[in-house]
């Protein structure tokens, strides 16, 4: 017996060359704040020249908000929200990664909710607050890696506590997500594998959390399947269109929708608590860098579901019932794409701090996971990770 | 890869989910609920657990019971003046295909006035733009076929003109839907049998058909391999939960398929027989001509079908699926068909398959290898003379 809702009303627009579909599909408002990053890339790019153009032909109003910092913060959001209501914008443009589409979301929030962003925040310091209702939000994404594009998240750090949480609400789903993988064919390398291992993480823990469903296996196994493919071929070579397309579509959509109906576990806390202390730290590589340890800790506590993931990676991997070919798969991953043995201590991260990464991140809560974690279990899987 | 995924409807789906009608946020406050004149719903208390329900969430119901099976233009415009002279503002599907359908169709007139075939296209459809939105609209599945829970169609039949078409708007995906396999344990043998066929030929045709994508081929593959699995259980006993569940499921992925891909010649086939002769239930529709349908894709795509059968649990072999298919039909039921009692006439064969053109080309227009007239003619004949 089982049961599951979905609800995913993202209208995906998905291919190479879509970004054009622009001008064709109905805009949920006439005035935007198109978010985009600090470092400029979108200007640099000319991608931001190429969106506004488009809006110009269709009598789309714009206002650029550039002021979006890699691990958005709670500041930056408030100051996009004031930024929209100053401008009388009436939808916002998420354009970028992941930072930028959830700079937008969690705006799109405060132009319904009045205060601070943290009083909505349902975890740590923040006031628990219900949401009510937000302003609509169209993402034109040019990474592969955060499926924020069609779920119902964002993910923000408050940059006075230190604390990574994520906001979720049905009103924030995006209305429009046009997906261009030609967009990504420039994005660098390293940045490419901690967005890829940062989708097959996603798929991973979806597939593992104790709110999967069978709706969400199908999106998981085949995100999984997909990354395990496609990943080490990008890794080679950026360029190739065909690789960006496949990686794109595991990461932004089939990992979407498995978040908007199942939920990432205990990694993606661990992960999201160190790039919260830590800001150089990337989120992709904040789960690589505990991965193959945090899985040799649990893989014995779902051994089937650990084969099944064997199998999503590498067909022609033996199930023995002990999950042991997920960790050969993982490990062979990380191999082959020269990211096992990332340095934690190259992101600034002392070691001494893991007892208080641990403690911080068990006190978020670890509430999606089928299996116990101790503070101890943390701190001696970071203690092996440590390089 | 490219596509376009837009399904906005809240999915509630398991044993036990009707209940949450109750206490959910339901988009208005006067319900116009659609059943079938047969009166199922009535005696098997699953309309008045409806009715309880929304008065419970302090909505009020008005019910319509002349829904027919292959619903008509005249039976939705009788939805819709009762509608518009009650006040509703949602309407329900409560039922198979035929309820839920009739509900869309009337959401639509309902909001935008007129006639339902001013929205419909077909030979004399006018194919106006259902430019005013619909009513909400709540679907309660109580059979696994139509996939119309989580599509944007309403297949609706003027019986003047002998047309069975779609309506096909964004307007008309249900707000939401809810699939409660308790509600279907007491389907019939045969009918839980073509209704099976449907959702697998949803699935199967959306697999082969030229707008296909990975996306809707992960949804269609998973489909097939379901009805594989749950139908025969399903058919043999009718309070086996895991095959009603199973066989749920793959409705609702057969619906994502028909939201994301589309069908092909063999559903144009399939309502071209039901148009002429309204009796004939869609799913023995297709059963009748889906193997000589599918070995005539077979000669073109067999590779796709090689696919399907190893989604099976076959030998990834063409010949295989057509195979499974003809041992499916045995097994089920769903091949006894007597084409006589339906009055349909072999030697009408080339009259069904020009219906099928002029009606539902675009159906037709899905294949990857068109379809030629006497080639169509020839599997209708075939299909026939058994």
């Amino acid at each position: 017996m089982f049961s599951f809702e979905s609800y995913i009303p993202t209208r995906v627009v998905f291919g190479p060359g879509k970004l054009n579909e622009l001008t064709n599909i109905k805009l949920p408002g006439k005035k935007a704040l198109i978010c985009i990053t600090e470092d400029q890339l979108m200007r640099k790019l000319g991608i931001l020249d190429r969106v506004t153009a488009l809006l110009d032909k269709i009598d789309i109003e714009y206002f650029i908000f550039d002021r979006v910092t890699p691990n958005p913060t709670r500041k930056g959001v408030m100051e996009a929200s004031v930024e929209a209501k100053d401008k009388g914008c009436d939808f916002f443009i998420g354009l970028g990664g992941g930072s930028s589409i959830d700079t937008a979301k969690a705006a799109a929030i405060m132009m319904k909710n009045p205060g601070d962003l943290w009083e909505y925040a349902s975890a740590g310091t923040g006031g628990g607050k219900a949401v009510e209702g937000a302003f609509p939000v169209v993402t034109i994404t040019t990474t592969a890696g955060t499926g924020t594009e069609c779920d119902p998240w964002c993910v923000i750090t408050n940059e006075r506590t230190n604390e990574k949480l994520d906001f979720g609400t049905e009103a924030v789903f995006p209305k429009v997500s046009i997906i261009d993988p030609e967009l990504m064919l420039t994005l660098p390398r390293t940045l490419t594998l901690y967005q890829g291992f940062d989708a097959l993480f996603h798929a991973i823990e979806c597939y593992i959390a104790n709110c999967a469903v069978e709706l969400t296996n199908l999106y998981c196994l085949e995100a999984v399947s997909i990354v395990s493919k496609w990943l080490p071929v990008v890794a080679k070579d950026g360029g190739n269109l065909e690789a960006r397309i496949q990686m794109s579509y595991a990461a932004n959509v089939l990992c979407g929708f498995a978040q908007s109906l199942s939920a990432t576990t205990s990694p993606h806390i661990i992960g999201q608590c160190m790039s919260g202390l830590y800001p150089n730290l990337a989120h992709g590589a904040s789960l690589i860098v505990l991965a193959e340890e945090y899985y040799k800790k649990v893989v014995g506590f779902l051994p089937g579901m650990f084969d099944t993931l064997g199998k999503a990676m590498d067909e022609s991997s033996k199930q023995d019932g002990t999950g042991k070919c997920f960790l050969d798969a993982l490990i062979g991953l990380l191999n082959e794409t020269e990211m096992r043995h990332l340095p934690m201590s190259g992101f600034g991260i002392p070691k001494g701090d893991i007892p208080e990464i641990a403690r911080i991140s068990k006190g978020i809560g670890f509430g999606f996971d089928r299996y116990e974690l101790s503070i101890d279990d943390i701190i001696k899987i970071l203690q092996k990770s440590y390089c | 890869m490219e596509f376009n995924y837009h399904i906005p409807t809240k999915i509630l789906f398991g044993q036990g989910k009707l209940d949450e009608l109750g206490t959910i946020k339901l988009p208005g406050k006067k319900a116009l609920i659609c059943i079938t004149g047969g009166g199922s719903m009535k005696k098997l208390g699953y309309l008045d657990r409806v009715i309880e329900l929304f008065k419970k969430n302090h909505v009020d119901s008005v019910v319509f019971d002349q829904v027919q099976p292959n619903p008509t233009s005249k039976g939705v415009m009788a939805a819709v003046e009762l509608g518009i002279r009650e006040g509703v503002d949602f309407t329900v599907g409560l039922g198979g295909g035929s309820c839920i359908d009739t509900a869309k169709a009337t959401a639509v007139v309902i909001r935008n006035g007129g006639n339902v075939w001013d929205y419909m296209g077909g030979i004399t459809g006018k194919l106006k733009p259902v430019s005013k939105g619909a009513l909400p609209i709540i679907v309660i599945s109580t059979t696994s076929g139509t996939g119309s829970e989580v599509n944007p169609f309403a297949v609706i039949t003027k019986e003047e003109t002998f047309e069975k078409i779609d309506l096909s708007s964004d307007q008309v995906f249900p707000a939401i839907t809810v699939v409660d396999p308790c509600l279907q344990t007491s389907v019939p043998k045969s009918l839980t049998a073509f209704q099976g066929m449907d959702v697998l030929f949803h699935s199967a045709e959306g697999y082969i058909c030229n707008c296909a994508t990975p996306f809707s081929d992960m949804y269609a593959l998973q489909s097939i391999s379901l009805v594989a699995k749950h139908l025969i259980a399903a058919v043999e006993d009718g309070n086996n939960m895991e095959a009603r569940e199973g066989m749920c499921l793959a409705n609702i992925y057969a619906g994502m398929v028909e939201s994301t891909a589309g069908c092909t010649s063999e559903h144009a086939i399939g309502h071209s027989l039901s148009a002429m002769h309204p009796s004939l239930p869609h799913g023995a529709a297709l059963s009748l001509v889906c193997v000589e349908c599918f070995k005539y894709y077979a000669r073109f795509i067999p590779d796709k079908l090689a696919q399907m059968a190893a989604a099976v649990g076959r030998r990834a072999e063409a010949s295989e699926f057509i195979d499974f298919l003809e041992d499916l039909l045995r097994e089920t039921g769903a091949g006894n068909i007597d084409i006589g009692e339906y009055g349909l006439d072999p030697t009408k064969a080339e009259e069904y398959a020009k219906n099928s053109y002029d009606v539902t080309q675009v159906l037709h227009d899905c294949d990857i290898y068109p379809m030629p007239l006497d080639e169509c003619t020839e599997i209708i004949s075939k299909s026939l003379i058994r």
